[in-house]
């Protein structure tokens, strides 16, 4: 097993520098909350509300939700309208429609526990108007709205009936008022849908949106049971493949090994260098300021010490000459010149400390400053150091990015808002006549879809006088497609194979390398992105052809194995029907890295087609 | 003004104010709101909160309480649980009312800088509507 692991973590390594794939820029928010709810009813006619990820059957059909309630908002809002803020009106919406659970929670009698339950709810239900109400009272208890519901609390006879009846009037003559102006303006609703796929985004038909053609009904199966050509191309090109490498084993391994060296190599060498840049820069900063500090003290000190030293040796000059004295006029007129002197030179020397300390009082002060600019000069520095290894990694760093990409399969490209346009076969709707819900059979919108393939939703709110024109997005959201519950595949792919026990035949070579198909079966899932999109866990049964005995002859193995990334890495165990030998296998989906298409040329073939 | 479902602390007498408060606080399920002071905001609030008081959702008894004098808050505090807001931070110079689960929690303060008007009085009763 170990023997094989070598070849595939150096192949990975190696490889990640010739894999290329679309830029992926995905999308996945939604302007308004709410405004439309995707519901999913699949193949077993189950309903399902499409949550993150956002992951839908290929083969299902959805039903799209307009909240026409939020639609009035956003419509109002659009043109100038809106009196009340959308979150209020959402509040009271809600309110409103639970007001009998509120009702009922207020009337509630009978033991204690049951009356607490009803007080949490009562309380659940009515906090959220009144605390809006109570947060926003400097802004809204000016407006109609707020006077009433204050009003109507005033009066405790009714219970909270009448505060009920005064929220249910208001909020009519709110939206009225809405539904007047926004009818009467001109702008107009749109509701488009795209299916995205490697070959660009097309705009499908939604019933009651637009007047595009609808596809013929199409299913992806979930289950394969022929081989799909592009899988035979690649079990071709594995066969090459393998057949190359294999009789080339030394020299591919020791490309690979040299190939791998050089890389690291080369790094340490620029990372070393960066390294070592950053350090003199810094030493060279510490050592300047040091420097500089030095050089402010070392002439004032050293004119200390000479003088200390002077002062020092006329001192004992002049305790010499106290000592001899004869007293005479002049010894005692040299006297006093000596004591002055010596006074003089004291006075001196208190003046060098003087400037000594203010020299030091001056760099003590500044030393905040200086400091600032060292930890400015090394913050620059570590900068730089960031900025240089990362731009060294930036490299790998998208490589790591495709080859996620790749494991997630992600071949189509995200598409976003401003991309996308809708065909003038969409419908122009006023609020009126939008419509509440539809449904999209998703066998309809392309019938070259593949499982990972996206569809996209948008909504848009638009007005096109010269006067006044806008458009404001109201939904953008991506949804992907996949196979949900049992499904299956069958991947061709170059396996490297290590006998358990024994050695092959012929050679020093310590595992070979086969093609193979895999009938694969996995269970997606609705929920669980890394698992639907990238780690996409499967079983199945491997068929490899092999040459044991390295006599040209091919053999046959048969195996059990799990796959996953999309199939692009499996593990396995198996067994060479002709020569009863045991194997494990590893195995990489191709075409990975550019692998297929760069492999060895010049050997001849030895392994006969399989599946052709 | 008559108030109903008020229980007006005497300011005269803390002795009798604390045992009164301490009274109202050991009657089982009662969901109390506090209004502290006299003034003319005082006043409007207690008169509402009086009102609201009245009600009693899925039979849990509402009582409104007046402080008028808030030297009395030291006497009766001791008598308070923490809830969403600590006994200890409510300075009722600042305060217009507090509101007073069923289990003796404070949870909700109503600052001066907000209108005691019937919607904030009912906001504090429904707040603290909680065991």
């Amino acid at each position: 097993m170990r023997k094989i692991l070598l070849p595939l973590l150096l192949v990975l390594g190696l490889g990640a520098q010739t894999y290329a794939q679309t830029d992926s820029t995905a999308s996945n928010s939604s302007n308004v909350k709410d405004l439309i709810t995707v519901k999913e009813r699949d193949t077993n006619n189950k309903v399902h509300t499409v949550d993150k990820p956002f992951f839908v059957d290929i083969n299902s059909t959805l039903t799209i939700e307009i909240d026409t309630t939020v639609l009035l908002y956003e419509m109002a809002d659009a043109i100038g309208a809106q009196t009340y803020p959308t979150e209020l009106l959402e509040i009271i919406n809600e309110v409103l429609r639970k007001q009998q659970d509120i009702l009922t929670a207020v009337q509630t009698s009978g033991d204690r526990k049951t009356r607490l339950k009803a007080l949490d709810e009562f309380r659940g239900r009515m906090e959220p108007i009144l605390l809006y109400l109570y947060s926003n009272q400097d802004k809204l208890s000016s407006s109609s709205l707020y006077k009433e519901a204050n009003k109507a609390f005033s009066d405790s006879t009714q219970g909270y009936g009448l505060f009920f009846s005064t929220l249910n009037s208001e909020y009519k003559k709110i939206t009225d008022e809405y539904k007047s102006k926004v009818n009467a303006s001109s702008a107009y609703f749109q509701l488009g849908g795209w299916l995205n796929t490697s070959d660009g985004e097309e705009q499908f038909h939604i019933p009651g949106f637009d007047s595009l053609a609808q596809g013929a009904i199409v299913s992806i199966p979930k289950f394969t049971t022929s081989v799909p050509p592009a899988e035979k191309d690649a079990f071709n090109e594995a066969r090459n493949l393998a057949d190359s490498i294999n009789a080339n084993m030394d020299s591919f391994l020791t490309t690979i090994k040299t190939g791998v060296d050089t890389q690291i190599s080369d790094v340490e060498s620029k990372v070393k260098i960066i390294i070592d840049g950053a350090y003199t820069t810094m030493e060279s900063d510490i050592r300047s300021l040091a420097s500089n500090l030095e050089s402010k003290f070392t002439g004032p000190v050293s004119t200390l010490k000479q003088d200390l030293n002077d002062f020092k040796t006329d001192v004992v000059k002049f305790v010499n000459d106290v000592k001899a004295l004869q007293l005479s006029t002049n010894d005692l007129v040299t006297l006093a010149e000596d004591a002055n002197t010596l006074y003089q030179k004291g006075k001196e020397i208190e003046n060098m400390g003087d400037s000594i300390w203010n020299i030091f009082k001056v760099e003590v002060e500044s030393l905040p400053s200086v400091a600032t600019q060292l930890k400015t000069d090394l913050t620059n520095s570590i900068q730089s150091v960031k900025t240089q290894l990362t731009a060294l990694g930036q490299p790998y760093l998208e490589e790591v990015q495709k080859l996620m990409s790749m494991l997630g399969e992600n071949r189509v490209a995200d598409l976003k808002e401003t991309a996308v346009n809708f065909s003038s076969s969409t419908f122009e709707l006023s609020y009126a006549k939008v419509p509440s819900h539809t449904e999209i059979d998703l066998r309809r919108i392309g019938a070259d879809r593949e499982p990972g393939d996206q569809i996209y939703f948008r909504a848009v709110v638009r007005r096109d006088s010269t006067s006044g024109a806008f458009e404001k997005s109201l939904f953008w959201r991506k949804y992907t497609m996949f196979h949900m519950g049992l499904n299956n595949s069958i991947r061709a792919s170059i396996v490297f194979l290590d006998k358990v026990n024994g050695d092959f035949s012929n050679t020093s070579s310590q595992f070979q390398l086969a093609p193979s198909y895999s009938a694969i079966f996995k269970i997606g899932t609705r929920h669980g992105k890394f698992y639907n999109q990238y780690l996409t866990p499967g079983l199945g049964v491997n068929v490899a052809t092999m040459d044991f005995d390295n006599n040209n002859n091919p053999e046959i193995g048969i195996g059990v194995t799990a796959a996953f990334f999309h199939d692009y890495v499996q593990i396995g165990y198996g067994m060479n029907m002709n020569t009863n030998d045991n194997y494990w296998m590893f195995g990489l989906r191709l075409p990975l890295f550019g692998w297929a298409t760069s492999a060895v040329q010049g050997t001849p073939t030895v392994t006969p087609p399989l599946g052709n | 003004m008559p108030l109903n479902n008020t229980t007006i602390l005497p300011s005269d007498s803390p002795e009798e104010a604390e045992q009164l408060f301490k009274s109202l606080i050991d009657e089982k399920d009662v969901v109390c709101v506090i209004v502290f002071g006299n003034d003319s905001v005082a006043q409007t609030a207690i008169k509402n909160a009086d009102v609201r008081a009245a009600l009693s959702p899925a039979g849990f008894k509402r009582r409104a309480v007046w402080m008028q004098s808030t030297g009395l808050w030291d006497n009766v505090k001791s008598y308070l649980k923490n809830g969403a807001v600590k006994v200890n931070s409510i300075d009722p110079a600042n305060l217009i009312a507090i509101g007073v689960s069923l289990s003796d929690k404070v949870e909700m303060e109503m600052p001066t800088s907000k209108t005691p008007d019937f919607i904030a009085m009912e906001f504090a009763f429904v707040t603290s509507s909680k065991q």
